[in-house]
């Protein structure tokens, strides 16, 4: 099997003819970002039930974030929706589960909770009491994004040449 | 060929017919186990140790809660906690309706993003309109080597100088951070001179530790409270999280004064 750019592109364009794959990537992006901003701040979202206040920590945490967090949260929480699009329509489609919905499924892992703020403790693992953890790595978590924008560019290769190929394969 | 295996190859015939190439072989497999292995390993010692030494059991990069500290049950998600001013020092009007207390370390840049940008248009609208009362408590963050001794600082001059002192030393020491003057212990001690405090009572208050066991109190607090970065706020009793901008401050104090 050869390395080619041209399988993921032809995959990907079989994927997002339909418009359900562009809105299951959508919303994966638009949960996954939200999931990491909003999340440290829920209390404060029942307790005083305001729309607008949870707007505004929407918008203010870009701006509170480190760069290279924001970086992180976009191009993994992208790759994650696209990877989760492509995953639902091999599924749909061929009626079982790939091998690379583990690389996948890791790597959106990885994307959910590499872009924290350790410091600030802002981001999903600083909700889920991680941020100690992360905090500890020589580059504050850089390491972890970047691991998983490996993993989901591994997994996303990996379902292209199976959408693309559309056979099964022969094990034994 | 293994059946459980996935190869990339490139065709090493190919690769010297076309010229020089970048061969990319993985196993599927072999990396799943590896990673789930290695990260299964880090995660069981990261809880046995919580944190490799440096995490708070889980709370951010906050230290373990000194054992003689009672700590509190964790709050429900939509209940607000009983924070209490306790010994902290107060900005504004003590009878003020809505009470933000914040947790902040000297040494953080999103603390001093908070004091530079934000606080100056909280005191203007909502302190010196005495709607809004800021206590400040201590959360010197263990990778911060000057944070400890720049929290005692101001802490030793609101015991020399009272209040007024303690918020002169406070605004002093970001504004050192925001110029990268440096907040080390001679440059404190220069900060008690400009204010004009006792520089023998200060020095000697510094020197001693006279207020480390405060400043501790405030952060074994903060870690018992769940506050898992600096600056953290709470907002009569709810907790925010981040250096965020005066427009989440004006939702916050606006929806807790209505």
């Amino acid at each position: 099997m050869k390395f080619k750019i041209s399988t993921v592109i032809k995959a990907m364009l079989e994927v997002f003819r339909e418009s359900r794959y562009w809105l299951i990537g959508f919303s994966a992006i638009v949960f996954l970002i939200s999931l990491n901003i909003l999340a440290v701040n829920y209390q404060i979202y029942f307790s005083f039930q305001n729309f607008n206040l949870m707007k505004e920590i929407f918008i203010g945490t870009f701006f509170t974030l480190p760069k290279h967090s924001v970086v992180l949260l976009f191009v993994l929480s992208v790759l994650s929706g696209i990877f989760i699009s492509m995953f639902a329509y091999h599924v749909k489609s061929s009626g079982m589960l790939s091998t690379s919905s583990k690389t996948g499924t890791l790597g959106t892992i990885l994307g959910i909770l590499a872009p924290s703020c350790t410091t600030c403790g802002i981001g999903l693992a600083a909700a889920l009491g991680f941020s100690g953890i992360i905090g500890t790595l020589p580059f504050d978590g850089i390491e972890l994004g970047i691991v998983g924008i490996i993993l989901l560019l591994i997994a996303i290769y990996l379902l292209s040449t199976r959408i693309v190929e559309k056979t099964c394969i022969v094990k034994g | 060929m293994s059946s459980s295996k996935d190869k990339l190859k490139i065709d090493k015939k190919e690769q010297s017919r076309r010229g020089k190439k970048i061969s990319i072989e993985f196993n599927e497999t072999t990396l799943w186990k590896t990673g789930t292995i290695v990260f299964g390993v880090l995660f069981v010692i990261a809880i046995l140790t919580g944190g490799f030494g440096k995490g708070g059991g889980g709370v951010g990069a906050v230290p373990s809660i000194p054992s003689q500290v009672p700590t509190q049950a964790a709050p429900q998600p939509s209940a607000p906690v009983d924070v209490g001013i306790g010994d902290a020092y107060v900005k504004g009007d003590k009878n003020a309706p809505v009470e933000i207390i914040e947790f902040s370390d000297f040494e953080c840049p999103f603390c001093g993003k908070f004091y530079s940008q934000t606080l100056g248009q909280i005191q203007k609208k909502y302190i010196d309109t005495g709607k809004v009362k800021l206590a400040y408590k201590h959360l010197p963050l263990p990778f911060h080597p000057n944070a400890q001794k720049a929290g005692e600082a101001a802490e030793c001059a609101g015991e020399v100088g009272g209040s007024d002192a303690f918020w002169a030393m406070h605004d002093g020491i970001f504004d050192n951070m925001a110029i990268q003057a440096g907040i080390e212990v001679p440059k404190l001690k220069a900060l008690a001179s400009d204010i004009g405090l006792d520089q023998g009572k200060f020095d000697s208050c510094l020197d001693n530790g006279d207020m480390e066991q405060k400043v501790k109190n405030h952060l074994a607090e903060a870690s018992s409270l769940g506050a898992s970065g600096t600056p953290t706020f709470f907002v009569n009793g709810v907790k925010l999280v981040g250096a965020q901008p005066y427009q989440v401050f004006e939702q916050a104090i606006e929806a807790a004064l209505n």
